[in-house]
């Protein structure tokens, strides 16, 4: 198994065999950031998203986990008349028979059908009316989050910052925003429930329940048991309800992750780096912390926390201090696996099928 | 002919050679020919509406390019082009 950690300057990788013992291998891709990667298991595949000051956005793609990669693939480019550039690749999503999807800042959508060789734009979505209600947030107009439903066919889900949550049920061609009840802070007192132009940090959407999906908000942690339909706001009782990551357990819809940070300056609240586990859908929460450093000054960025299959479910995350920790046991305790790495943007486990 | 020297990060990623020698009126000439040996070089090189990215330098036998020149910038016979990553920091 691989632990994939995408920094601010390359790519740096972990092996282990036991989820004890980690080999760290060179980093790679040095000096590109790296907001993502995925591993497709059908066809051995490993993409990055790697994001290169000087050469712009590519999907560079390593058949040997890591040690060679190819130049990108073409077309992931908006077209020169225009308006907005693709600047960055935030997130990845192999769907099967060599398609992928790619979100992109600025916030757009592309899908790819052989295997990342050629790209284009799934048009339907920035053409949405609603579109001109999206804005940059802090970190760039991206979108992060790419969801296939395993339950609905042709049913995907997407997440871009700032704009919010969108639903199509017919592969793309269409979408609707699915942002009733999700609050957005920034906006005046009575503007506060937009159809569109929330702030979602990050979603994650349940492989083993129907419509079940967890969604981390620029302020507020939600449930939704429709697939997108409504939200019922769940983090009242964590210590701050503003984070960026979300993750749910693999095989209990009920339970879920986060790591919470204050409002500003976005780091730990009252500087205990903690995450924060619900196993009752989000009435309660209880601190796990045992292992982690105090006190932190360190926040998680939406892409830097993750889990895996494996039994005891294991997770993972890296700090925007260069921090990489992981936990064995559902979260019990915590232990570190790598510090003083640049600004961690991403956390992937990967391994062969 | 003229004469182009590539940055280290594109020979690097491409497998290419560093310098080259072509037969060329415009930079959109040299990047032709760059994408046709080395497909997808161009786009690392330049943006969808055909100027160079922004954080290159681009040199004509001594002369330094405004940035994000366009592509139709002519190249004189036996000129020395240059492509430089421009100077970055972080």
């Amino acid at each position: 198994m691989y632990l994939l950690v995408g920094t601010a300057k390359g790519l740096f990788r972990y092996r282990t065999d036991d989820r004890t013992e980690w080999t760290a291998l060179p980093p790679v891709l040095l000096g590109d950031e790296i907001y993502t990667t995925a591993y497709d298991t059908e066809t051995q595949t490993l993409y990055a998203g790697a994001n290169s000051v000087f050469h712009g956005a590519n999907v560079r793609r390593s058949h040997d986990w890591g040690e060679n990669w190819d130049t990108g693939g073409s077309g992931l480019e908006y077209t020169a008349d225009d308006p907005e550039r693709v600047t960055r690749v935030w997130s990845l999503r192999p769907a099967g028979g060599g398609r992928v999807y790619a979100g992109v800042e600025a916030s757009g959508l592309f899908r790819s059908d052989d295997g990342g060789d050629t790209w284009s734009e799934v048009r339907g979505l920035r053409e949405h009316p609603t579109h001109e209600t999206w804005e940059p947030g802090f970190g760039g107009k991206c979108l992060h989050t790419i969801a296939v439903d395993p339950f609905f066919a042709n049913r995907l889900y997407i997440a871009c910052s700032a704009g919010g949550i969108y639903r199509s049920n017919d592969g793309g061609d269409s979408w609707q925003p699915i942002n009733r009840g999700i609050r957005a802070e920034f906006m005046p007192d009575d503007m506060q429930y937009p159809e569109s132009g929330q702030c979602v940090h990050k979603f994650w959407l349940s492989p083993t329940t129907a419509g079940r999906l967890w969604l981390q908000n620029h302020g507020g942690v939600y449930r939704s048991d429709n697939g997108g339909d409504g939200w019922e706001y769940v983090g009242e009782s964590l210590p701050s309800d503003f984070g960026f990551p979300v993750v749910g357990h693999p095989a209990n819809p009920d339970c879920a992750y986060v790591l919470p940070v204050q409002r500003w300056p976005r780091w730990a609240p009252d500087n205990v780096l903690a995450v924060y586990r619900t196993r009752d859908a989000g009435q309660s929460w209880e601190a796990l912390h045992n292992g982690l450093p105090q006190p932190s000054f360190s926040g998680v960025l939406r892409d830097a926390f993750t889990g895996d299959t494996q039994t005891p479910f294991g997770l993972y995350f890296g700090t925007t201090s260069g921090a990489l920790y992981h936990s064995a046991d559902e979260g019990a305790t915590w232990h570190l696996i790598a510090e003083d790495l640049p600004r961690i943007y991403s956390v992937v486990v990967a391994a062969e099928a | 002919m003229i004469t182009v020297h590539l940055p280290g990060s594109v020979t690097d990623a491409f497998h290419a050679d560093p310098v080259i020698s072509l037969a060329a009126h415009t930079l959109s000439d040299v990047l032709q020919r760059l994408d046709q040996t080395w497909p997808g070089m161009a786009s690392w090189l330049v943006e969808p509406d055909d100027c160079f990215r922004e954080n290159l330098s681009v040199f004509i036998s001594g002369r330094r390019l405004p940035p994000r020149a366009h592509v139709s910038t002519p190249v004189g016979d036996a000129a020395e082009v240059w492509i430089l990553r421009a100077i970055s920091g972080g």
